[in-house]
């Protein structure tokens, strides 16, 4: 090895081509002429490094960037103020002690508001927030608890509890008690990990994870009661909502539902749940997307009985296309079966169910754990939960790059799970900056009193991320999360309008509220474009016209609200009668460039680094000379 | 290693498995085996028999951290986890191992503390103060009359406890950064900082002439020998006598006296070279620089360099000092530069991007490289070696679970690596065997063997700053050293091939 990399040493790095920018953030003194070309050799390898990065292909739009300044300056302000005070970085803390000042920060403001498009990693039993189980549920008739010989509570609906453990209605218990506002948050604080530092606590994966499974135990009986799941999981698309997250993927373990007479329903039936509410919330929601069900099997069933749950998963699929996404294999890894395991059954069912896998969620190098990774790959997974170990792992990276197969990423749960302790430690910081697929998740927000979804984006843009990473980067994972989901075509289509305007809105909406002095563009009352105002021209359908320059600047808000930030195809496809057909593709990817968006990117990577830098910075002048004209 | 892999593959065929899933996910496999650090070599009979036995202890602490609660010693603090380590088997043999070359060594934190404290604070007329501060400061002064009020003779305050060993004791660990809950005492990476720079405070006071150098050297060298190292690249600045005068080449000519005597009774030490180091506190390099290249000239094969140091999330950064380290557009010196020892991005770490644009001959720590595709794509083809220090960068803040060090990522990658030790005495830890067990037990994988341990001893020799000439006889001396280890072993453990194979 050492002889090859010395020979290798006589290779030349640097393309030679000079650019002529200035360099980025450093303040110093003129440069004499012979460091010159040091100081653009440098300013260039950083600037291929930022566009290596998540975002670094997005263009922001004039209202994008002034809330990319305001998100940097307090982020800088953030960071600096750690530098200079030599004092500690919150962000990165425990997320036990972190919480408190992630809340206070005015970024974790934008980043509530923000439309955050899919959370694609969750769990059924840990989506909604403890407090609603505590305050709602649990005032419910039928509603039983114990404390176990630790002192954890169990909850439980029964119409007759059984009688293995000392059960009693937790209505009772709390008339009983001397302060029913102190009972609720004992119960409350019983129930989730964060009512003390789970890093200190529990000082081993083994440790935590037997506390996280408790807390499994500890509400199981309670939400396999199929109302209260009802009730929950429509709970839970609340949150999310009101969270700005506008879809949601969820791992759901489907049978084993009863009914308080006691009935213990199957898979279709638990399936059936989710289905209705979901689509009952969508109807009373236009402007929410949606879900969808990726089936979960445990680690540590046996092979038959996981043969079993696959055959059940695959009807369903069969059944339910639209809402039965796939399946998966959850529970801790480390001590559990590996994907090889099962890969008999597994693979023999690959064809007809997309597999959704966790793998390597584990600090291990090489075990079995870790290369679940090449199970899940080999088994054509769609995505990979937590790949915590990938980064460790550079052939299976140069995979998921080239098949597009996301990383979904829960930064505070790796966290608390015990696997990173300081969140910029997290080896998915060094994926993101080299621009792999990944996507932002919150696995089991309710079990440690998270957000739905903002804090981990909080996590993810203040220690994934460089100092100067901004809006781009958030921009983008929130593209990514309907570009890796399970949607098909004309869904994520229709997801990423929605989103998109939305997205616009909040910019807009942001530069009002945060008194940033926009230049805000408003449409020329007066002007009609073929008889048609600003707004009939503009419609989802028409958002081409606003590559008409006269168009643009006289219809500057409404085009600005169609702006999709893709580059080389700020307001989608160019011709929309043409890139109706079915070979556009071949005949003119430039023209259809959101429907050809895939092979365009195809390309785009086989060409040399040189000739996309100079394509690159030609249509950087090209929308940059689009906005100036509408805009300023 | 593969042994394991291949036992379950007859196991799993009898699941179901079709052949071409199975040879699919080997294939894999071993594509990404063969990138790693150390995995193109072949190791003989013997070597197979010692790393039998290795692979068996790494197993077994692996699998019981795995199905237990017990911690993974590098999981938690070094503080926490050294004695536990020290009692492993795994730490004896690498103790005995022969590692080559320690390439990232700080002058004044090369010697164990007891050694300090028995040795430098018994001279007479020594007085010391503590002065107050969130960590306090002892310094140290040698006067023939009582400098002041708040100075206190040591011998006094020592003779004042009724055993002398337990003022000792408590000088070795205020010198040291050592607490019993690292996460408590250091809040923040700035904290231990803090702590840390009150050791070079003290250590300075005591090491104030030449006389007193010449044997702190002379015991460093030994313990480094001792520890199994037989090459040493130390980083110094420049050092004054008491009246001002630049004495930094009569400090040189101690250092080659040294080796040469050590060498003398130890025919296999290889020897040791300097590189000069300014502080990224100061506003200009080039008084340093220009020391530097005249110390190059007059002591040549022994001072090879420029290094920048001090904590650097607060100080310079690199680029700061451009027009002194670079002239007529290339660079003056051959550079060491510290860079990305830290957690940040974007920011001081693109003093990583500075050290590879200024040719540098081998990046210290390295911490924030893998953020850094760019710099990645040039150590690997210019073959600039990273410097990693595992148990320097974890006491000192930058990462807890050492599994989660970026080490492992480059080892992963086949990138160009060394082992070094940085400050080991301010955490107690040993010459260089320490952080060579942190690098096999937590930033090689699981499967990592005697081969990954060769290979960083080799890389030692291939990255350091020998001449050619030099390092063929470097290797030898090396080599030698080595089979008799692997000999060494096999006796000692009583190793054969009847009761040493993977269990």
């Amino acid at each position: 090895m050492t002889v090859s990399v010395q020979i290798a040493s006589a290779i030349i790095l640097l393309v030679s081509v000079v650019s002529s920018k200035p360099a980025l953030n450093v303040v110093r003194r003129d440069a004499e002429p012979d460091t010159s070309g040091h100081m653009n050799l440098r300013a260039q390898l950083i600037e291929e490094e930022m566009k290596l990065r998540l975002g670094g292909n997005l263009v922001l739009n004039e209202q994008e960037q002034m809330v990319n300044r305001l998100l940097l300056k307090e982020k800088r302000a953030i960071i600096e103020r750690s530098r200079l005070n030599k004092t500690t970085y919150y962000p990165a803390l425990s997320f036990y002690k972190s919480k408190k000042f992630v809340e206070s920060t005015n970024i974790y403001q934008i980043i509530k508001k923000m439309p955050k498009g899919a959370a694609l990693h969750l769990h059924d039993l840990a989506i909604t927030s403890l407090n609603w189980v505590v305050k709602n549920v649990t005032y419910r008739d039928h509603v039983y608890m114990y404390y176990d010989d630790k002192g954890f509570v169990h909850l439980g609906a029964f119409d007759t509890p059984p009688a293995d453990n000392p059960w009693e209605l937790v209505k009772t218990l709390r008339a009983k008690a001397p302060d029913a506002v102190m009972f609720d948050k004992n119960l409350l604080n019983n129930i989730s990990m964060l009512s003390s530092d789970p890093l200190e606590m529990y000082p081993t994966i083994n440790l935590v994870w037997a506390r996280f499974d408790k807390y499994f135990e500890q509400v199981i009986s309670l939400l396999f009661n199929a109302d209260i799941m009802r009730d929950y999981y429509r709970q839970a698309l609340v949150e999310f909502k009101e969270d700005n997250v506008q879809y949601i993927e969820l791992r759901a373990i489907l049978s084993g539902f009863t009914v308080l007479s006691g009935t213990t329903h199957d898979a279709e039936f638990g399936l059936n749940i989710y289905k209705q509410v979901t689509e009952e919330f969508v109807r009373e929601n236009p402007d929410f997307l949606g879900a969808k069900i990726i089936m979960s099997g445990l680690r540590f069933f046996e092979s038959s009985a996981i043969k079993e749950s696959v055959k059940v998963a695959k009807t369903l699929r069969q059944k339910y296309p639209h809402f039965f996404a796939g399946y998966d294999l959850v529970g801790q890894e480390d001590p559990n079966n590996p994907l090889t395991f099962y890969s008999a059954t597994l693979r023999q069912a690959s064809k007809e169910l997309p597999y959704y896998f966790h793998a390597a969620e584990t600090n291990w190098q090489e075990t079995d754990v870790d290369y679940n990774l090449v199970d899940a790959l080999l088994l054509n997974t769609r995505r990979i939960g937590h790949g915590y170990g990938i980064s460790k792992h550079p052939k299976l990276m140069e995979i998921i790059r080239e098949r597009k197969i996301a990383v979904e990423v829960s930064p505070i749960s790796n966290q608390l799970l015990g696997l990173v302790s300081d969140l910029r430690n997290h080896p998915m910081a060094s994926l993101m900056a080299s621009g792999y697929p990944v996507v932002i998740s919150s696995d089991d927000p309710g079990t440690w009193e998270a957000a739905p979804l903002s804090h981990d984006f909080f996590m993810a843009f203040m220690n994934l991320a460089g100092k100067e990473t901004g809006l781009a980067f958030l921009k983008q994972l929130a593209l990514n999360s309907f570009e890796y989901s399970a949607m098909n075509r004309s869904e994520k289509s229709r997801a990423k309008l929605l989103w998109t305007s939305k997205w616009n809105s909040f910019i807009l909406e942001t530069g009002l509220e945060q008194d940033l002095d926009m230049k805000m563009c408003v449409d020329d009352n007066r002007y009609k474009y073929q008889g048609l105002t600003c707004s009939q021209a503009t419609t989802e359908s028409s958002a081409n016209v606003c590559y008409v320059k006269e168009v643009a600047t006289a219809c500057c808000r409404s085009c600005t609200m169609r702006w999709t930030g893709m580059l080389a195809c700020e307001f989608g496809d160019r011709d929309k009668t043409m890139c109706g057909q079915d070979n556009a593709c071949e005949q003119s990817a430039n023209i259809c460039c959101d429907k050809c968006a895939d092979t365009r990117k195809t390309t785009s990577r086989s060409t040399n680094s040189q000739a996309r830098t100079y394509d690159v910075s030609a249509l950087v002048l090209a929308v940059i000379s689009l906005i100036v004209q509408c805009c300023l | 290693m593969f042994l394991q892999v291949l036992l379950f593959l007859p196991v799993m065929s009898t699941w179901g498995i079709p052949t071409w899933y199975q040879d699919a996910r080997q294939s894999f496999i071993d594509e990404e085996k063969a990138m790693r650090v150390g995995a193109n070599l072949v190791l003989n009979a013997n070597e197979q028999l010692v790393n039998n036995f290795l692979m068996k202890l790494k197993n077994e602490t692996i699998q019981q951290s795995i199905w237990t609660t017990t911690p993974y010693p590098p999981s938690v603090s070094f503080f926490k986890s050294k004695p536990w380590i020290d009692n492993s088997t795994i730490f004896q043999v690498i103790k005995r191992m022969p590692k080559g070359g320690v390439l990232h060594l700080h002058d004044s934190a090369m010697t164990s503390l007891d050694w300090i404290v028995k040795h430098l604070t018994y001279a007479p007329n020594l007085y010391t103060r503590v002065t107050n501060d969130t960590y306090p400061r002892r310094r140290y002064q040698k006067n023939d009359t009582h400098p002041g009020n708040d100075w206190r003779l040591v011998s006094e305050l020592r003779s004042s406890f009724s055993d002398p060993n337990d003022f000792d004791k408590q000088l070795v660990k205020e010198m040291s950064i050592w607490v019993e809950d690292p996460f408590v005492a250091y809040p923040s990476i700035n904290d231990v900082w803090k702590k840390f720079n009150t050791y070079f405070t003290s250590v300075n006071d005591l090491l104030n002439n030449l006389t007193l150098w010449r044997s702190y050297i002379e015991e460093a060298f030994r313990e480094f020998y001792n520890d199994g190292v037989q090459y040493m690249e130390i980083k110094t600045g420049t050092m004054f006598d008491s009246h001002g005068n630049d004495i930094t080449g009569d400090y040189m000519e101690v250092i080659q006296n040294v080796t040469s005597s050590l060498k003398q009774r130890h025919p296999d030490f290889i020897g040791v070279k300097v590189i000069i180091a300014g502080r990224r506190s100061l506003p200009r390099q080039e008084p340093m620089v220009n020391r530097t290249l005249a110390l190059m000239k007059r002591f040549p094969g022994l001072v090879i360099g420029f290094d920048l140091l001090q904590q650097e999330d607060n100080t310079h950064v690199t680029v700061d000092y451009i027009d002194d380290l670079m002239k007529n557009g290339h660079s003056v010196l051959p550079y060491f530069f510290h860079a990305g020892e830290t957690d940040w991005t974007q920011w001081v770490d693109l003093n990583l991007v500075d050290s590879v644009l200024l040719n540098a001959s081998r990046i210290g720590h390295g911490f924030a490289a893998y953020h850094h595709p760019k710099v990645l794509e040039a150590v690997m083809k210019k073959g600039i070696a990273i410097e990693l220090n595992p148990v320097s960068n974890q006491v000192l803040g930058l990462v807890a679970d050492l599994r989660n060090h970026p080490g492992a990522f480059l080892i992963a990658n086949g990138a160009p690596v060394v082992i070094s030790s940085d400050d080991p005495p301010v955490w107690f830890a040993n010459p260089l065997s320490h952080d060579f067990y942190m690098a096999f037990m937590a930033l090689g994988s699981v499967h990592d063997d005697l081969r990954l341990l060769k290979q960083l001893a080799m890389n030692s020799i291939t990255f350091s700053s020998m001449s050619s000439a030099e390092k063929v006889d470097a290797y030898t001396k090396w080599q030698n050293r080595w089979d008799t280890f692997i000999h060494d072993i096999i006796v000692k453990y009583k190793l054969s091939t009847d009761n040493s194979v993977i269990g």
